[in-house]
């Protein structure tokens, strides 16, 4: 019974990882590549 | 984030940073030493330029055309993809010598499309430097600053053609080294068509 709980909980934690690796996958595609334009980023701060 | 653009050489000269540092928080118990009531009123043409309610900090402004968040990474990247494809005004070409208290800036600008004039600007931005903050919302930190800007000048307005033109800025030694940045800005709209960077 032992053996069975541990081998379920391997299973959920490469099954965890899994959706973990993909999710990080497919938020890498969502970053579009750049086009051929350079792109002027202004950035309105304080240190105060 | 603008620390990050700057120094990512992959993005050198694809995406150009300017941090214009805003003096409208300086009496919160810490005078930001690189901010100026200029960058203050530039923000301002952007508050009306794209109709918003009011200008805070930090915000990001694309291209002169969209705004948001200056931490918003989602939409920073998305906002860049998209600028990045969109016509430009023309060319823009420019080389920089600095010598002591002066840079040297040579545009070459060849406007083939534009609708509206074109303001050539050049920006002078110190590349980098550590602030310890004493005071103020942030007493008790440590900022390392880039790409900020230290001056902002209308070189000519542009409509078509060809123009050159070298321009000497008086500059502090105390700022190191520093970039130049021109750009054409269509007057009314505030959108960029076209901008460069040097070195």
């Amino acid at each position: 019974m032992e053996s069975m709980r541990a081998g379920w909980i391997a299973a959920a934690v490469v099954a965890a990882a899994v959706v973990a690796t993909t999710i990080a996958a497919i938020d890498s595609r969502a970053q579009a590549p750049l086009g051929p334009n350079p792109v002027l980023v202004e950035l309105f701060t304080s240190q105060g | 984030m603008v620390r990050e653009i700057a120094r990512d050489p992959a993005l050198r000269g694809k995406v150009i940073p300017l941090a214009f540092h805003v003096d409208y928080w300086d009496h919160l118990g810490w005078r930001d030493a690189f901010s100026s009531p200029e960058w203050s009123r530039r923000q301002m043409i952007y508050v009306r330029a794209l109709a918003l309610p009011s200008a805070y900090t930090p915000q990001m402004v694309i291209n002169g055309t969209r705004q948001f968040v200056g931490t918003n990474r989602r939409a920073y990247e998305a906002a860049v993809a998209d600028a990045s494809k969109q016509p430009s005004a023309g060319t823009l070409q420019m080389t920089t010598k600095q010598s002591g208290d002066s840079l040297e800036a040579t545009i070459v600008a060849n406007v083939t499309e534009a609708a509206r004039p074109l303001d050539l600007w050049l920006a002078i931005a110190q590349n980098g430097a550590v602030t310890k903050i004493a005071a103020g919302e942030n007493g008790g930190t440590t900022i390392d600053n880039a790409a900020i800007v230290r001056k902002l000048i209308r070189v000519d307005v542009l409509r078509s053609g060809t123009t050159k033109k070298t321009v000497v800025v008086p500059i502090d030694k105390k700022w190191g080294a520093v970039t130049g940045i021109a750009f054409l800005q269509e007057r009314g709209t505030m959108a960029i068509r076209c901008a460069t960077m040097a070195p």
